[in-house]
């Protein structure tokens, strides 16, 4: 590296610890310190557990029991010091993974490396990656170390980080294995492609065999219900979604796959594979984040002739890049102005922490997207996230979906009690979602029937009832 | 000769001149027969315009709208408005009556380039100027449209022209501006992007100059959005593009289009004339200013389909359009005229189009005009009886959707529900809860609801009984709680 390039690469070093930095200073001010998204507390619940058990193999609290089938390592790296690990250590594998990145795209495009690492370091779904605690912000540091190492003809290193993605996330181990069937299509050359695959095989079998057992999982997408306003939300930040790509960032991205696979349409294949990454990541939502890191790529790449093109007006150009960097920052500001209200916020984690008080034995009834909290506190869900093996996701989700639309008192008691229901967490997203902010279906039951339910807690953001009629 | 040709020159820009002010004068004619607005929407403007001339500040938090709430719009033309009026209620009714008057020089620039004769392109105008929908939103109305269709029509025509200073100029200005005055201006994203997937069809290519200046304009425009409505975007997503308007309201206003709104709106002429325009502009000259217009009805009409622009305002830009494309069907009917024998044909056909424009756009237009004003002069009266007559300045007034600004600038009181759906509180709920208020037959729901939303007042105008088909409170009738004023006009709430 030259000396302009030296200095050029501390400071986005310098610009990453920043940005990452001020997320967790953000939180800590703004929001008592709380972590952000649900899954930074399973993560911290099981790396707990870890710490006081050397394996898990049952989950007692999630659906009200049911099988651990998933990756351990990134809970056991937690498990070391559970409270400080949650929050700094995506902190430290983002900056790792600046690094690897910049690596990277110096070898394959030297040009744009300073553009694309700076793009990456303001995109939104970068930084949420890594200010969540996460398997996959460890997974895609070993997954760009890995593309590393073959970059530079280290491909037993290449391999072996591979291997250990897998051990984070199988789910990226077999988006790798994907990624290296193209290219040893293009290539006709299938032999790191079989390496792959058996390392794939392995890794897999050591920390799911006993699925052979278990049989197949009854649901494998989860509740996510499909809308295409939905996905805008999710995948352009700033449409209602947390994090995503601002419209800059991707209309630049998409300009510069225009100019890099402009051969013989080539890059329609390419605006398809990525609209068909785009549309999964609303599945499965890690892959929106390991999506920055080609967006940025491309970002970059397209935002070179708005910089370095020759013009016909030159008020054009000035004007043109000014907005595009206004554009770029404002969805930067604007994540940043999001942060402290991002879920859990201190008053709706006021509503967790009276549940944790309660010594009651049944399940907590609440939205699915908050079980992770629920279990987080030691409480048991009837419904959540992980639907990985639970014990009948859909008829559960079918039983919750008519009670809350339901107003017969005595079918109302019958399904809580079926469930073992105790508590019943109610917060705003849910009422404005399924009740419309009105006093209609459960929650008509609920306010009027104080024989049966009774509001043990109540603040801004969320109410708690318990069910007087509870079995346990 | 160069006399001749100045003489006829002169001719022309006297006869636009004189166009423009028979326009101007008769949109003032009615404007000034009342002291106030046509529409209710008028006075949300007036609201905003005269906490700037006042407060000399935006309004951010409405504390009449919904009983007090945020409020998101483009501030430019309440800011220009208050540069330009100082808040004067004379100032206010002339100015939005001069700038939509202006749009007879803009039509005429357009279609003179697009049809070449001088005459079409007055007749044109005239067109623009006298179509039903145009009176109807616009007449005696704090219309921010006013500003936006000749500015949004004037940089359409400028984007051709960007080799003249003064157009590239205007273009680059006007995309700042256009952005901060209302929201659609995402209409001229959506044409430029028409526009260049016809011009992929044919033999035209964009210059490289006009491919910059769109990628600026439309980049420009998106950003201003987002910063503009970030809030909206955050809370409703995709959905702001329907503005959060309750489902009643936004299927009544982004309704099916059918062709006899294109009768009524627009009028016979344009419809004629225009289609035949867009039909010869098309298949037969296939310019670009040709292409830019077509690529503008066709964006219209897509949106009006896919509901994203309400009826009313699709068809107005819809008037202008094929008023514009009227100048080229009538160059080349007065050019096949010409070559026919009986000298005075042309005389006799342009005697022909002035009755059937004065029959079929100029009387509808004149009609529209009577009518919105009858509208307003009894309404206008009933809210400031409110103002005078309640002395809590915090009351809450209960009145239709279409009333709610009405009652917050004239009765100066707070409203439950109005217009203004953005970043409002559930405004679903409250205009289904106030359609329940005025339908329901039962006292414990309607004074369950008013209780909610803290209603003193009920006003029950002549627009709410045809709305809800009532003639009266039935519940209030023998009711303690409720207090009948002026023959059923007002009822008050003591529960």
């Amino acid at each position: 590296m030259s000396l302009s390039a030296k200095i050029y690469f501390y400071f986005l070093f310098l610009l990453c610890i920043i940005s990452l930095l001020s997320l967790i200073i953000i939180r800590e001010k703004f929001s008592d310190g709380l972590l952000i998204g649900s899954d930074s507390y399973k993560s911290l619940r099981f790396a707990n557990e870890f710490s006081s058990s050397s394996s898990i193999s049952y989950d007692s609290l999630s659906y009200g029991g049911k099988p651990f089938i998933e990756e351990k390592a990134w809970y056991i790296l937690l498990s070391i010091n559970p409270v400080f690990l949650s929050r700094f250590l995506p902190f430290i594998f983002g900056l790792l993974s600046f690094i690897v990145f910049y690596l990277l795209v110096s070898k394959i495009k030297p040009e744009i490396k300073f553009v694309s690492s700076f793009l990456l370091i303001i995109s939104p779904a970068f930084l949420y990656l890594f200010s969540t605690s996460t398997k996959y912000s460890a997974s895609i540091f070993f997954i760009l170390l890995g593309f590393y190492m073959f970059a530079i003809d280290r491909k037993l290193f290449g391999f072996i980080s591979f291997f250990f993605t897998g051990f984070f996330s199988i789910l990226s181990l077999l988006v790798v294995l994907f990624l290296f069937f193209c290219y040893c299509l293009k290539k006709e050359k299938f032999d790191d492609f079989y390496i792959i695959f058996i390392g794939f095989i392995f890794v897999f079998l050591i920390q799911f065999y006993s699925i052979f057992t278990l049989g197949l999982s009854q649901s494998v997408l989860g509740f996510t219900k499909f809308s295409f306003s939905g996905l805008i939300s999710f995948v352009v930040f700033g449409f209602g979604g947390k994090y995503g790509f601002g419209f800059f960032m991707l209309f630049l991205a998409f300009i510069g796959i225009y100019k890099y696979y402009n051969i013989k349409l080539r890059f329609l294949f390419v605006y398809l594979f990525i609209f068909l990454l785009l549309f999964l990541s609303y599945y499965f939502n890690f892959l929106l984040s390991y999506l920055s890191f080609i967006i940025a790529f491309f970002a970059a790449f397209g935002l070179m002739p708005f910089i370095f093109g020759e013009w016909k007006e030159r008020s054009f150009k000035f004007l043109t890049l000014l907005v595009i960097f206004c554009g770029l920052l404002f969805s930067l500001l604007v994540f940043y102005n999001q942060v402290s209200s991002f879920e859990p916020t201190p008053s709706f984690f006021e509503g967790i922490r009276f549940l944790e008080d309660k010594n009651s034995e049944g399940t907590v009834l609440a939205d699915y997207r908050f079980g992770n909290y629920i279990n987080y506190i030691g409480k048991k869900t009837l419904l959540d996230e992980n639907f990985l093996y639970a014990p009948e996701p859909i008829v559960r989700k079918k039983d919750i979906d008519f009670l809350f639309n339901n107003i017969d008192i005595n079918l109302t008691v019958s399904l809580l009690n079926k469930h073992d229901v105790g508590y019943i967490f109610i917060d705003n997203r849910l009422k404005k979602e399924v009740f419309n902010n009105e006093d209609k279906g459960f929650m008509f039951l609920l306010k009027y029937s104080p024989a049966l339910f009774f509001k043990a807690f109540n603040n801004t953001e969320v109410d708690v009832w318990y069910n007087r009629n509870i079995k346990s | 000769m160069i006399a001749v040709l100045k003489r006829k020159i002169k001719n022309e820009y006297i006869l636009l001149f004189l166009l423009f002010l028979f326009v101007l004068s008769f949109r003032l004619y009615f404007a000034f027969q009342t002291g106030h607005f046509n529409t209710d929407d008028s006075y949300f403007h007036l609201r905003h315009i005269e906490s700037i001339v006042h407060e000399k500040s935006i309004l951010v938090y409405d504390d009449l709208s919904y009983g007090g709430r945020l409020v998101l719009y483009p501030p430019l033309f309440h800011i220009l408005m208050a540069l330009l009026t100082f808040g004067s209620m004379f100032m206010l009714k002339l100015i939005p009556e001069i700038l939509i008057s202006c749009t007879v020089f803009v039509v005429y620039i357009i279609a003179k380039n697009m049809s070449g004769n001088s005459y079409a392109a007055l007749f044109s105008a005239l067109l623009s100027s006298f179509y039903p929908i145009l009176f109807f939103e616009t007449l005696n109305n704090i219309s921010v449209y006013s500003l936006v269709i000749p500015v949004l029509f004037l940089m359409l025509y400028s984007l051709l022209n960007l080799e003249n200073k003064f157009y590239l100029w205007f273009f680059i200005i006007s995309s700042f501006m256009l952005p901060l005055l209302h929201s659609s201006a995402l209409v001229f994203v959506v044409v430029i992007f028409i526009y260049f997937l016809l011009l992929t069809g044919g033999a035209l290519t964009a210059t490289k100059l006009k491919k910059e200046a769109v990628v600026f304009s439309i980049l420009l425009m998106i950003l201003l959005q987002f910063i503009i409505y970030k809030k909206a975007f955050l809370d409703y997503g995709m959905s702001v593009l329907w503005q959060n308007i309750p489902s009643n309201i936004l299927s009544d206003s982004f309704r099916k289009l059918v062709p006899i709104d294109l009768l009524i709106g627009i009028g016979l002429l344009p419809l004629i004339f225009g289609s035949f325009g867009v039909y010869l502009s098309v298949f037969r000259e296939k310019r670009k200013i040709d292409f830019m217009f077509v690529a503008f009805s066709i964006s219209i009409l897509l949106l009006i389909v896919f509901r994203f622009l309400t009826i009313s305002l699709g068809l107005m830009f819809l008037g202008l359009a094929l008023s514009i494309f009227s100048s080229v069907s009538l160059s080349k009917v007065y050019s096949y005229l010409a070559n026919l024998k009986f000298k005075h044909i042309r005389n006799l056909f342009t005697i022909l189009l002035l009755i059937a424009f004065a029959f079929s756009s100029f009387m509808p237009s004149l009609s529209a005009a009577k009518d919105s004003n009858e509208i307003a002069n009894s309404k206008f009266k009933e809210v400031s009886w409110i103002s005078i007559n309640t002395k809590d300045v915090d009351t809450v007034v209960l009145g239709n959707l279409g009333e709610g600004n009405l009652i917050a600038a004239i009765g100066n009181r707070r409203n439950v529900v109005d217009s203004d759906f953005v970043l409002a509180p559930n405004p679903v709920g409250r205009a289904k809860d106030v359609e329940v208020v005025y339908t329901t037959v039962s006292e414990a729901i309607a004074t369950s609801l008013l209780r909610k939303y803290d209603v003193k007042l009920i006003y029950l105008s002549d627009d709410t009984k045809d709305t809800y088909k009532i003639d009266s409170l039935k519940y209030a009738k023998r009711s303690k709680c409720f207090d009948s004023l002026r023959g059923g006009r007002y009822y008050v709430f003591k529960c």
